[in-house]
């Protein structure tokens, strides 16, 4: 006899230990360091010297860019993980089916290469 | 009660209160982040709905790499809260918001529902004898996973092969958007 | 006392799924808190072996030195107790919940790992993997991708510009290699028919390849298995890929304002996140918590004459848990081994690597894969 409780019960008990753990190391390390503030210790670190300049500086477009064609090609990935669960069962349909799904994104592919998308980055 | 209706009415009622906690707070870091909280939260009723599937692609995909998005961009402009006083309603806005607000309602009662989508009922909320035209109800006996491949690779074949058409849309028009002249701001590398 | 007893029997009975879900829980972090202090020690003197040189061998209990084994004991006793300080620009909230985040993946993601087959214990057949959903190893993809909000919150609630900068390359970095990740696993997802990782175990025990070899995914998908490897030590941010956090350039880069117990937060993740991925690259690709040749229903039908049926169970079991971390010791000796060797990855080697590189090579493995998989099984 096999017990069946909902799959997602383990998943929120590990959750909750998972953070007792966490936080528990957090709150332990408060409660048991010594408190001696002193300015050079709290201040912005910059290899000792004095900070130069604001931490608010306007980056580069490079990570949205990284992060879009994550986005897209992840959603790919998802999809092919959907048809490869069913391989055997489309068999060539499905084959046929997911090449030309992967052909149009690898044509998407090559031009974020050749335009340089992927660059310096 | 059992275990899995009380924690989808907990789940249901913290994600409604989080939408709204989200769209109070005076960093856009941290509403970023209560988003990911409400996204999650769908993904876990998902779940105890059955749809296992949707609840896995809901994480990876959605509180995965698009609030990644959400979170690079926040984090890119890193503008301090002062620059992002809002200027005031316009009239336009106040009307928009209010036809949202009246969608909402309508799309959460039966009525509305009807009225709006129908054919929703169909798609997989009702055995396949019912749907015949469905070569397999998401619900049916078995792995959610492979029901739902079979579904989208068989019926919705086109939907399928159009979606690499639009995804490739949006990577032309990310590459564009971000390679613009003048677009780099490149303080660093 | 035997009231109670009976009752406690009784009460252990009609719940067994909820009892049992506990206890592999509790196995899967006791695993998981073990390794970050064993792997500290293992690194320190793995290192010092490499550079012809001891490492750690003074720290000891009660006069016992044991190679430096008390070493861990003492960093984790010096970290608990050193002065833990918020400091006065960072933003508060997501300073203390950023190391909280990927500690707290870490340990979720563990819990997909299979430890064994199953036990049955008082006629109950109790799986041995802590979490198993439909969605089988796409569970631990996505407990990964939570994880990298750990490092974007860390380096932007710093306020520190390079803090902000490390953490948000770390990040790009990991979601860059989680794609080639995602995509190097698809052609095992087909070769065994199943998301779920027990499944993949079983599968690879059922038949020979070729007659002799043991059918692993390392001999089904060589290629698989390279590109996972490569892409695994990207996602954990290690060497040759660790420039986020190297300690050259960006002094800790996202961690620089993090100290005592916080920053060994980040590394209990970072761990975790290494043992979960290979533990996940030897259920995939080196059979998981089974011998090779001989499968666990084997050894339990060999057992079961000495000791009864069901500890006959909970032997192989243990058996199966020491083959696991066995293989995955092995993966773990070389993230070490790979540290002291290879020199570090400029940041946009690194993403040329993950985009250009790894990206196209998976994508075409896959297609090959694909092809062959068809024509091997469907005509």
């Amino acid at each position: 006899m096999t017990a069946s409780i909902n799959p997602y019960l383990p998943i929120l008990i590990a959750f909750a230990l998972g953070l007792l753990i966490a936080g528990g190391a957090t709150i332990a390390s408060f409660l048991l360091g010594p408190k001696k503030p002193n300015p050079a210790k709290l201040d912005v670190y910059e290899c000792g010297v004095t900070p130069v300049g604001t931490a608010r500086q306007r980056l580069s477009v490079k990570f949205y860019l990284t992060a879009i064609l994550f986005i897209l090609f992840d959603i790919e990935t998802i999809f092919l993980y959907l048809w490869a669960v069913l391989f055997d069962e489309l068999k060539w349909f499905g084959i046929i089916e997911v090449a030309l799904f992967v052909g149009t994104l690898i044509v998407g592919y090559i031009y974020i290469l050749r335009r340089g998308a992927l660059n310096w980055d | 009660m059992d275990l899995s209706l009380l924690s989808f009415i907990v789940m249901g009622v913290a994600a409604v209160l989080l939408s709204a906690v989200m769209i109070t707070r005076r960093w856009p870091v941290s509403a970023a982040m209560v988003l990911i909280g409400v996204m999650t939260l769908l993904a876990g009723m998902f779940g105890l709905l059955d749809a296992h599937f949707a609840a896995a692609a809901q994480i990876i995909v959605y509180a995965g790499a698009i609030m990644v998005v959400f979170v690079f961009v926040i984090m890119l402009l890193n503008l301090p809260p002062e620059e992002l006083r809002y200027g005031g309603v316009t009239v336009g806005e106040m009307i928009l918001s209010g036809l949202g607000v009246v969608v909402a309602l309508l799309l959460g009662t039966k009525v509305g529902r009807g009225f709006l989508t129908t054919g929703i009922e169909q798609l997989g909320l009702q055995s396949s004898e019912s749907a015949p035209h469905l070569h397999r109800s998401v619900f049916a006996e078995g792995e959610n996973v492979k029901n739902v491949a079979a579904s989208l690779f068989v019926d919705y074949l086109w939907a399928f092969e159009l979606i690499s058409f639009l995804i490739l849309a949006a990577v032309i028009g990310a590459v564009v958007i971000s390679k613009k002249k003048g677009a780099e701001h490149a303080n660093a590398a | 006392m035997d009231a109670t007893a009976g009752a406690l029997v009784q009460f252990l009975d009609s719940n067994v799924g909820l009892v049992s879900t506990i206890g592999k829980i509790a196995i899967a972090l006791v695993i998981a808190l073990q390794v970050a202090p064993i792997m500290v020690w293992v690194e320190r003197r793995q290192a010092a072996f490499i550079q012809r040189r001891i490492g750690p061998n003074r720290v000891g209990l009660f006069g016992f030195k044991l190679f430096g084994l008390g070493q861990p004991l003492a960093d984790t006793i010096k970290l608990l107790f050193k002065e833990d300080f918020v400091p006065k620009h960072v933003n508060r909230f997501f300073y203390i919940l950023a190391p909280i985040v990927p500690a707290v993946m870490g340990l979720l993601a563990i819990q997909g790992i299979p430890l064994g087959k199953e036990i049955v214990v008082a006629g109950h057949t109790i799986n041995l993997q802590p979490v198993s959903v439909n969605a089988g190893f796409l569970y631990l993809f996505a407990m990964s991708a939570l994880g990298v909000y750990g490092v974007a919150l860390a380096g932007w609630s710093s306020n520190n510009k390079y803090a902000l900068l490390g953490g948000l390359r770390a990040s790009a970095q990991m979601i860059s290699y989680e794609l080639a990740m995602g995509l190097a696993l698809l052609p095992m997802v087909f070769l065994y028919g199943t998301l779920d990782l027990q499944g993949m175990v079983a599968a690879q025990t059922d038949s020979l390849l070729f007659g002799f070899l043991p059918n692993w995914g390392i001999f089904l998908s060589p290629i698989s298995f390279v590109i996972f490897v490569v892409t695994m030590f990207a996602e954990t941010n290690r060497l040759p890929f660790d420039l986020a956090e190297g300690e050259a350039e960006l002094v800790a880069g996202f961690l620089v304002e993090y100290g005592s117990m916080r920053w060994s937060l980040f590394f209990l993740g970072e761990y975790a996140m290494m043992f979960t991925l290979s533990a996940l690259t030897t259920c995939v690709f080196l059979g998981g918590y089974e011998i090779p040749y001989l499968p666990q229903s084997q050894i339990i039908a060999m057992l079961t004459p000495i000791v009864s049926a069901e500890p006959a169970t909970w032997i192989t079991a243990l058996i199966g848990l020491g083959v696991l971390i066995a293989k995955v010791a092995i993966f773990m000796f070389l993230f070490v081994q790979v540290r002291f060797t290879l020199p570090r990855f400029r940041y946009d080697q690194l993403m040329r690597v993950g985009w250009v590189y790894m990206l196209p090579v998976a994508l075409v493995n896959l297609v090959v894969m694909a092809l062959i998989v068809g024509i091997l099984r469907l005509t």
